[in-house]
């Protein structure tokens, strides 16, 4: 079949009747009116379908330039007759997409179909419309190719859906992903839970059946060992406790007034034998002034025994462990550093989290002990008193530095009438649900 | 009863290790202890006559599992039978991909074990 050259409005209008009528006449039945079968009237029935298509149906020269251009173009793409007939079909080609132009002539001139192309066309307002486009060859009398026969049609709505559903599909997805992880690690957890229970008990069990032997030379150290033993399973169970608190928002600190100084030299006298039986050297720098800030004693005590436990654990013999601490820019600052076995680069943004640092103490193979929630425990009772804590380290086995800052307590007036504030009011402090 | 050769218990927890070691003994066993997987290996190749391992899975420096690989790699303690004894739950089916002669949870119940020791030693 030949095909024949699109014409314009413009060229209809003085030879109407050359748009390809006899092409599609034979094969096409056209009804009794209001056309009638005459060729003429069959062309004027194909322009009205073609006039009130949905679609975007455009023709164009080899050069690009706009010939004809339907209602579905004006309502699609906002442009009139007048302002398109004549002009670059680039006009709706946004900046990045104009290297279209050049692959789809380039198609066009060897004679092949482009066919339901999604890309993106610009409207009269500057609007980006989604379109999928079809864009066939048209031939001229003698076979040769002279433009091309255009349908756009507008899939912004069917993009919108697919973009929606994609980003509804990845939100599942990284939500599943989210519930997998955290399941992952509080069964880790558990487990964790379950072998740092088991041990202690081990321990008691076997002292027991020792004692039933009634060997009086083993009375002292099996009595010893079943003390320690319950110290240990109690730390565990006050750990245990604490992070249920914290997940259930019921964590409550007894606030006064106090002198970080006693807190730290406390905790470093409550170290000092299990460094020395270690053979780490642990230090202390507390600074003459006092250190005032509003905190829970017993809370306080815990966070930096913690930091203190966890370095000398980490450090191996004949390393050094020192605390420091520091008060100024209206800031206490606690800071532990240790030349132990230090922290990767992957782990160091997990150490502060619930159940991360339970699932690595699983992954490492438990060799170190404990549940690994001490951290997670410490930046939480270090952030209900308004504080900071940070870890750092340059690599494994190359040490760590853990930094607890908290406010400074504000001077106190002697005016019996001054307002205290509520910093400064000793007394039970309900704590808001925490985050995390 | 048990015969000249050595039982090595093989664990990190210094209370439990002492707690195995005195009632081997007391049953008649001669026992030997080890902190980790990397001082059994030396006990074992110093001493000439090893009838069982005691061996804890999760220990510093050298773990259970690595243990057990340079113990078969060595001709001279490849044949020492092992028991496995950990807190780990899951310690039984871990302990298959050992090889080893049998696997324990902790909390140990003793009489079992020592049935069960007293079939090697």
């Amino acid at each position: 079949m030949r095909r024949r050259r699109l014409k314009s409005p413009r060229d209809t209008a003085t030879q109407p009747r050359r748009l390809a009528a006899s092409d599609v006449a034979s094969e096409w039945r056209a009804p009794a009116a209001p056309f009638g079968t005459d060729p003429a009237g069959v062309q004027a029935m194909l322009a009205a379908i073609v006039e009130s298509s949905d679609d975007a149906i455009v023709s164009k020269d080899l050069d690009s330039t706009i010939m004809t251009w339907n209602g579905g173009a004006e309502r699609i793409f906002g442009y009139t007759r007048d302002e398109t007939i004549g002009r670059s079909i680039t006009m709706l080609l946004p900046p990045e997409h104009l290297h279209e132009e050049d692959h789809i002539l380039a198609t066009l001139r060897r004679g092949e179909r482009i066919d339901h192309f999604e890309t993106v066309r610009v409207g009269k307002d500057a609007r980006r419309v989604d379109v999928s486009i079809s864009v066939s060859p048209i031939r001229d009398a003698m076979g040769s190719i002279v433009g091309a026969a255009k349908i756009a049609r507008d899939i912004t709505e069917r993009k919108k859906i697919e973009t929606e559903r994609a980003r509804l599909l990845a939100s599942e997805r990284a939500a599943r992903a989210e519930a997998e992880g955290a399941n992952r690690a509080k069964d880790e957890f558990l487990s964790v839970v379950s072998h740092e229970l088991r041990t202690p008990l081990a321990s008691m069990l076997g002292w027991i059946r020792v004692l039933r032997m009634g060997k009086e030379e083993h009375a002292v150290r099996a009595l010893n060992t079943l003390e320690r033993s319950i110290g240990v399973q109690r730390k565990l169970i006050e750990d245990l406790v604490d992070v249920s608190r914290i997940v259930t928002g019921r964590l409550r600190l007894e606030l006064r007034r106090i002198d970080l100084r006693s807190i730290v030299h406390a905790t470093v006298e409550a170290m000092a034998v299990e460094a020395t039986t270690k053979g780490v050297q642990l230090g202390a720098v507390l600074g003459d002034l006092p250190a005032e800030v509003q905190g829970d004693p017993e809370r306080l005590e815990q966070v930096v025994l913690n930091l203190l436990s966890n370095a000398v654990k980490f450090t191996p013999s004949g390393g050094r462990v020192l605390v420091r601490l520091e008060a100024a820019d209206l800031e206490a600052r606690v800071t532990v550093e240790d030349t132990g076995q230090g922290l990767t680069a992957e782990f160091l943004p997990h150490l502060f989290e619930r159940f991360r640092q339970a699932e690595s103490v699983a992954a490492r193979g438990r060799e170190s002990g404990g549940l690994g929630i001490g951290l997670a425990i410490a930046r939480n009772l270090v952030e209900l008193h308004g504080g900071t804590i940070r870890a750092k380290s340059a690599g494994e086995n190359k040490g760590a530095v853990f930094t607890v800052t908290l406010p400074l307590a504000p001077i106190t007036t002697p005016a019996p009438d001054t307002d205290k504030g509520e910093a400064a009011n000793p007394g039970e402090l309900d704590v808001p649900r925490t985050v995390r | 009863m048990a015969g000249k050769c050595w039982l090595m218990v093989v664990d990190d927890d210094a209370d439990l290790r002492g707690a195995m070691a005195t009632i081997l003994e007391g049953a008649g066993f001669r026992v030997i202890e080890a902190n980790d997987g990397f001082e059994a290996l030396q006990q074992a190749r110093a001493n000439r006559c090893t009838c069982l391992i005691v061996l804890d899975l999760y220990m510093p420096r050298m773990n259970g599992w690595k243990f057990r690989e340079e113990q078969v790699k060595d001709p001279s303690l490849a044949a020492i039978p092992v028991i496995v004894i950990s807190a780990d739950a899951d310690a039984a089916r871990k302990a298959t991909t050992l090889g080893v002669a049998a696997a324990m949870p902790k909390p140990v119940d003793f009489d079992r074990f020592l049935n069960v020791v007293r079939q090697y030693c």
